[in-house]
């Protein structure tokens, strides 16, 4: 298993992945410092709110690319089935997967925390809840990187898939808020189908828009255990379900 | 690819290219329409489009906002920008952050200076909505408001409905407090500029000397009605009897 999470780690350096991100997120804050300066007033604000923006989507895509084509490359270089043939079982190479994935997030995810640092938050609570969420949001798309390019066979569509299910889980909330407040079609059955729809899907769709929040950076966190124990508790659940199933359909596959 | 079919595939590539350039040139006047201020979203569109981080979206938003008009190289007067639409915006943009103070800013400091002078009262209108709930926070905004109704838009009413709301906040600086009474001292309302001055003279404690010394100028001086001061107000300012 160690093996393997140092391949990975190896494979990102050889990938220049790390340089990459980097450079992408000081630029994507200096862009977002130089715009910011425009403003009449609050551009420490908006330049934290850019930066945090930007930075956590660069990231993300960045994380979600790299993943889905390393697993591409494995598979089509039968580098899995190779690992398979040793006395490594089919969890165990998931597992490796998500944690040397992990760590290049947990690595990447600290250089955005230093950046936005430098930038100078305003409440530092806030920082410090803003940066474990963003990490752990990081663990989350890794999780779901890995669970859709071991169930689909092309690279592409597991990036289009994760990005697909990280913007739904990032919008569910809003869309849970809409049912409450009017109709949304003229079609009454529509509604009500659209509803329950809206409703059961609420069930298995993650809530990541509890993740690193940017309004945490400059107005603090209002109830710092709630938010908290929202986003933790999230991860904690739904991250163990993205492994077990991706074990679970990895076992389906053959060689 | 034999020299007779590469020399075919090029003389194709060439009528393109040939008609490529006549689509330019019946095409190239067609430009897109830009506009100054653009059209108000829903609040739902709105709060899809912020994918979970409403600050980041509030953010862009007033940043195109604040930019609107001013892209691609243009420089828009602000008489041409469309304030009941920037209005309309801001309102909706409150409702991803009502605590910046960016866009009362950009209401009073940028947009209020429009040269067509009654378009101002879309933005005092922002700021009297943005600033009215709490006035104890956003007292600086109905101040604004109320400065821009009366020398902008001209209308001493409104002003003067958005001063009085400030009379009797605790916590905010004292001329902040006698805001009303200066607009009636403009209208030549005497006795009205009077009774807020006694009101917070008999009700506030702890008023500083050069306070107290500014009080007495304006009732003495400026309006003309130390006579007509109660005798508790002049208790506080000190003065023991007439003259």
């Amino acid at each position: 298993m160690v093996t393997n999470i140092l391949y990975i780690l190896l494979t990102a350096l050889r990938d220049r992945l790390f340089i990459v991100l980097i450079c992408a997120v000081v630029f994507a804050t200096l862009i977002s410092g130089a715009l910011a300066g425009t403003s009449l007033v609050e551009s420490r604000e908006m330049t934290l709110a850019f930066s945090a923006a930007t930075s956590r989507l660069i990231l993300v895509l960045g994380m979600t690319v790299f993943i889905a084509f390393h697993l591409r490359y494995a598979f089509d270089n039968r580098e899995i089935e190779v690992m398979l043939s040793r006395p490594f079982s089919r969890p165990q190479l998931v597992f490796s997967y998500w944690l040397g994935f992990s760590l290049i997030s947990l690595f990447m995810g600290s250089v955005a925390i230093v950046v936005i640092y430098i930038a100078s938050p305003i409440d530092m609570l806030g920082f410090a809840s803003w940066s474990i969420s963003l990490i752990m949001e990081l663990w989350f798309v890794s999780a779901i990187a890995i669970f859709t390019s071991l169930m689909l066979n092309s690279a592409v569509a597991s990036v289009l898939t994760t990005l697909a299910i990280y913007l739904l889980s990032r919008m569910m909330g809003y869309f849970l808020n809409m049912l409450g407040m009017r109709s949304l079609f003229d079609e009454p059955w529509l509604n009500v189908v659209s509803h329950e729809i809206i409703e059961k899907l609420s069930i298995i769709v993650p809530r990541l828009d509890f993740f690193a929040k940017s309004e945490w950076l400059i107005y603090g966190i209002s109830n710092p255990w709630q938010e908290i124990m929202l986003f933790s508790t999230q991860a904690v659940i739904y991250i163990p379900i993205l492994i077990l199933v991706a074990i679970v359909d990895f076992y389906n596959r053959e060689f | 690819m034999t020299t007779h079919n590469r020399r075919y595939y090029i003389q194709i590539l060439l009528v393109f290219v040939g008609i490529q350039v006549l689509f330019w040139f019946n095409t190239n006047d067609i430009r897109p329409r830009m506009t100054v201020v653009p059209n108000v979203p829903g609040e739902e569109a709105i709060s899809v489009l912020s994918f979970g981080d409403k600050q980041a979206l509030f953010r862009l938003m007033a940043f195109q906002l604040g930019n609107a008009g001013d892209s691609f190289g243009r420089s828009t007067a602000l008489k041409k920008y469309d304030l009941n639409k920037v209005k309309l915006w801001f309102f909706l943009l409150d409702k991803l952050d009502r605590e910046s103070n960016l866009l009362p800013s950009m209401a009073a400091y940028y947009f209020a200076q429009t040269q067509n002078k009654p378009d101002a009262r879309h933005m005092v209108e922002y700021l009297y909505e943005h600033a009215k709930d709490r006035p104890e926070k956003k007292w600086w905004w109905l101040t604004q408001a109320s400065y821009i109704a009366l020398y902008k838009v001209g209308d001493s009413e409104l002003a003067l409905k958005i001063a009085g709301m400030l009379r009797d906040v605790e916590g905010i600086p004292l001329w902040a407090r006698q805001l009303s009474a200066f607009v009636y001292e403009g209208r030549g309302e005497f006795d009205a500029a009077l009774k807020i001055m006694e009101t917070i003279l008999e009700n506030t404690d702890d008023i500083p000397q050069h306070e107290l010394n500014f009080m007495q100028h304006f009732v003495e001086e400026r309006i003309n009605r130390l006579d007509s001061l109660s005798k508790k107000a002049r208790k506080r300012l000190g003065i023991r009897g007439l003259q």
